[in-house]
């Protein structure tokens, strides 16, 4: 019984893994943290990113699925929902989806669910949620920092990569290689959405 | 109160558990590093990049990260270390355990000790193509490559590999990591789960990286006698050192009861000598939340044996959430980690890590060589011969400025980077001449048992193979050596170190001899042949045009402006000619790399073909030097030109012409300028560089 007890506590999130994976619908209002007013064309990121654990450890490495969109002149956006798609053998949905939002001038959030699930069917917590975003205020430096983090986050979406392309006419003097690979990414004909 | 803190501990690991490590806490790490190294300032300057060059980008794999800088390449590789794969059998090498030695091991499950894969100086290990030494291999391949593409490929396999070697550095600076403790995640099927759950202290980690909020600086580059150093050496300051022994991880907490603390098994640090807990209020830890209570934390002293500093961390562990109820029943309380004692490790290890990978890429790029001009002043000299030329000699002195090491007697060999023109030949219109945006490559048969003192000392590099040819523009010149370097107390066997020097373009030089026109009261005559009659022009019994002349032996040499001409032995000359008659000239291309130089040209002698009279002469030019490159600008390639263009001569075509001609000619401005398109062309005939032999 004790080692029924000890398999059955290692194995669930191992080989009871879905073998599929659904997505519910998300949406949500994006607003000026000052103003309170909607902010249209926010891009916004959706990545369902996997987990893969090696031998000794893991992280995540890849995407099982990602789409982009903008918000619309209330400031909402939406993903609709999808599945079912296969789970890759040595990966996992953990705490997928992750929102990435992005708009010219203003700091980008992170939102990603607050726990691990094994659930089949994912659902982000910030659906039906209100998230601000806070004007950037720094130097050029820090901006360009912001940037190439904001491009870190996620797959690459033609979108995200336009809009990170825009502010490149008040800083790609303080880094012109990062600006030029942008623009090279947001025109290369292999990207899409 | 027990179910308060209960309440409160699950609410701390559930927000935290809402990251995952990934690859940000490595990139920002790396990029943190590689912004602190010299790599960005002196080692990007010496390979005649800045930080906005972009190597091999057909290649990156990680574009997201990866600009195709030398800082994009060092952080992609920061990242693809972890694999490639979800389930990628190269991370059970990224453990070491200083104090065993050992990698990775859980029961049959075994892997190379993280100092080895990411040095591979005990030998090659299979499956690493990424390591320390693999990335020195790529970088003397991109040192002494024939192609541009060839030196991009390798330069940029040169710094991914290093950026994969600093991963293993940051590794080490994770107690997980050093003290063997499997943070595998529940996902891979064939592991069971064996390996151990998701480390909540990555996931923490990731987490402030992924929003801005990880500190990397406060702690200044390392610099250690040998890479293995940095992970571990005989006296404790090596990183893996630092975070076993000072810092417990989720599988290595502390054990037995408070008044007694004792170390994990088999990592009998920290313990509890020294050991204070303290309690604190929730709010007063974490304001804001709707808690109420306390949390116990444990706190110990830590020692840093590469500053010599000892300080206390005050959260290096907590009372785990059983504690209370296992206390209540009689049994040792339980120690867990949590966000607090996270950030507690957090601000101690990760600057470490950042300034010890900043101090092994430093390491990597630490041999350095000077490059000066040779005896002779100038690097290259060449026949220009029915309009072509190459350079097969390349002349140099060089001296080791590596810090607190000689070089070993090993392989020297040079490298000459120029761009060819596609639209003029660069030598006479070097505005108009087009160069290639691509760089291209000369290099020199290999000197090999050479070693490299700290006085300069010539070497000549034997180009024959691989000639440089003369038409080009944006030269310069690197040397680099390969073979041990010697510290004080250690011996790097298979090192390298380089130098490069930005000279200036080839310039073409026409000497010759145009005695055959002589001037009187401001016109030319021509002399050759001219009888006593002919040259008394005023009829008064005087000689008034003299010449021609024939030189047995002429002579060029090039020096600096600064010392003063004077008559020099010809076979200290930077090009000789064996004599001309009238309407002689030979040419040569020399390069150089002074703003300034003389430019001397001597006949020892000199024979007067209508008198017979025997004389000599020296005379000397200030020159210019010539500038005709591309400099990146903003990312962009800018082309500079400063540089003579050419003017005819007599049939001839050249930036610097300078000839004997007879007194006469030479005082009358009228005369002067007349000769330059005398009827009688230029014939040209062939000299020689002097010691290209």
């Amino acid at each position: 019984m004790r080692l029924f007890l000890l398999l059955a506590m290692m194995l669930p999130s191992c080989v009871f893994a879905p073998p599929f994976y659904w997505s519910e619908a998300i949406h949500a209002r994006v607003i000026d943290a000052e103003t309170g007013q909607p902010i249209e064309g926010v891009v916004v990121v959706a990545d369902w990113k996997l987990y893969g654990g090696g031998i000794g450890h893991g992280g995540h490495h890849r995407a099982l699925f990602v789409e982009e969109t903008l918000t619309d002149a209330n400031g909402e956006f939406a993903f609709g929902k999808w599945g079912p798609r296969r789970r890759p053998a040595y990966a996992v949905l953990d705490t997928a989806p992750w929102l990435l939002l992005f708009k010219r001038g203003y700091q980008h959030r992170f939102l990603s669910n607050a726990a691990d699930s094994n659930a089949a069917v994912r659902r982000s917590d910030w659906t039906a949620s209100t998230v601000q975003l806070q004007r950037f205020v720094g130097t050029g430096a820090e901006r360009v920092d912001a940037l190439r983090t904001v491009l870190s986050l996620s797959e690459l979406q033609p979108r995200l990569l336009n809009e990170i392309d825009k502010e490149s006419e008040f800083y790609r003097r303080i880094a012109p290689a990062f600006f030029d690979h942008v623009r090279h990414l947001a025109t290369d004909s292999e990207v899409h959405p | 109160m027990r179910h308060l803190t209960l309440l409160l501990v699950s609410s701390v690991i559930a927000l935290e558990s809402s990251y995952a490590y990934d690859l940000d806490t490595h990139w920002r790490m790396s990029l943190a590093a590689t912004e602190s190294s010299s790599l960005m300032t002196s080692v990007l300057a010496t390979l005649q990049l800045d930080k906005s060059s972009k190597l091999a980008v057909d290649s990156i794999a990680r574009p997201q990260i990866n600009d195709g800088t030398a800082a994009g390449w060092i952080e992609e590789g920061s990242v693809v270390e972890d694999g490639d794969s979800d389930c990628d059998s190269r991370v059970r090498n990224h453990f070491y355990n200083p104090l065993d030695n050992a990698g990775y091991s859980r029961g049959a499950i075994q892997g190379a000790p993280s100092v080895d894969w990411g040095l591979e100086d005990p030998g090659s290990i299979n499956g690493q193509e990424n390591s320390y030494s693999d990335a020195r291999g790529y970088f003397w391949s991109a040192l002494t490559a024939e192609t541009d593409a060839e030196r991009q490929r390798n330069l940029a396999l040169t710094f991914r590999s290093v950026g994969q070697v600093i991963h293993l550095i940051q590794d080490a600076a994770q107690p997980q990591h050093t003290r063997n403790d499997s943070h595998a995640g529940l996902t891979c099927p064939l592991t069971l789960g064996l390996l151990g759950p998701k480390s909540l202290y990555e996931a923490y980690a990731d987490g402030l990286a992924k929003t801005g909020h990880l500190g990397y600086a406060g702690y200044a580059n390392v610099s250690l006698p040998r890479p293995r150093d940095y992970w571990d050496d005989e006296v404790g300051r090596g990183i893996a050192e630092f975070s076993n022994r000072n810092f417990v991880s989720a599988g290595t907490n502390f054990v037995g009861p408070p008044y007694n603390l004792e170390p994990a098994p088999g990592f009998p640090s920290p313990n509890g000598v020294g050991a204070r807990t303290s309690t604190v209020d929730v709010q007063t830890v974490m304001p804001g939340v709707n808690l109420n209570g306390t949390m116990t934390f444990i706190g110990t002293p830590y020692d840093d044996a590469y500053t010599m500093e000892a300080g206390f961390n005050p959260r290096t562990s907590t009372y785990s959430v059983f504690s209370a109820d296992l206390a209540a029943h009689g049994l040792l309380p339980r120690y867990a980690l949590n966000r607090l004692t996270f950030d507690a490790a957090l601000a101690l290890l990760v600057p470490r890590a950042v300034g010890y990978s900043a101090g092994l890429i430093d390491h990597f790029f630490r041999g350095t060589l000077e490059i000066a001009p040779p005896d002779r002043f100038t690097y290259l000299v060449a026949p220009y011969q029915d309009g072509n030329g190459s350079f097969t000699k390349l002349k140099v002195k060089v001296r080791n400025t590596t810090p607190a090491a000689e070089t070993g007697t090993g392989t020297v060999q040079a490298v000459v980077r120029y761009r060819r023109a596609s639209l003029a030949d660069p030598l006479l219109y070097p505005a108009a001449a087009g160069l290639d945006a691509d760089p291209s490559y000369a290099v020199s048969k290999p000197l090999e048992n050479v070693s490299i003192g700290r006085e300069l000392q010539p070497l000549d590099f034997d180009f024959s193979e691989s000639p440089i040819p003369v038409k080009v523009g944006d030269v310069s010149v690197i040397v680099s050596f390969r073979g041990p370097l010697l510290g004080t107390s250690f011996t790097d066997n298979d090192a390298i170190a380089f130098g490069a020097k930005d000279v200036f373009e080839p310039q073409l030089v026409d000497f010759g001899n145009s005695t055959d026109y002589d001037c009187y009261q401001g016109a030319l005559f021509d002399v050759v042949g001219a009888t006593a009659a002919q040259r008394d022009i005023n009829r008064d019994g005087q000689r008034d045009l003299f010449g021609p002349v024939t030189e047995t032996g002429a002579y060029v040499k090039l020096q600096p402006s600064a010392t003063p001409a004077d008559w020099f032995a010809p076979d200290t000359a930077s090009f000789a000619s064996p004599g001309f008659r009238y309407a002689e000239f030979a040419r040569f291309v020399a390069v150089q790399d002074q703003p300034q130089y003389l430019l001397m040209t001597e006949s020892l002698n000199i024979v007067d073909d209508f008198s017979g009279e025997f004389s000599q002469h020296l005379t000397w030019f200030t020159i210019g030097r010539s500038i005709n490159r591309l400099v990146e600008k903003d990312g962009q390639l800018v082309h500079e030109v400063s540089a003579y263009s050419a003017g005819p001569y007599r049939g001839t075509s050249s930036p610097l012409h300078t000839d004997l001609v007879n007194y006469n000619v030479y005082a009358n401005q009228a005369c002067r300028n007349g000769i330059a398109s005398v009827a009688r062309p230029m014939h040209e005939i062939f000299g020689s560089p002097v010691g290209n032999d």
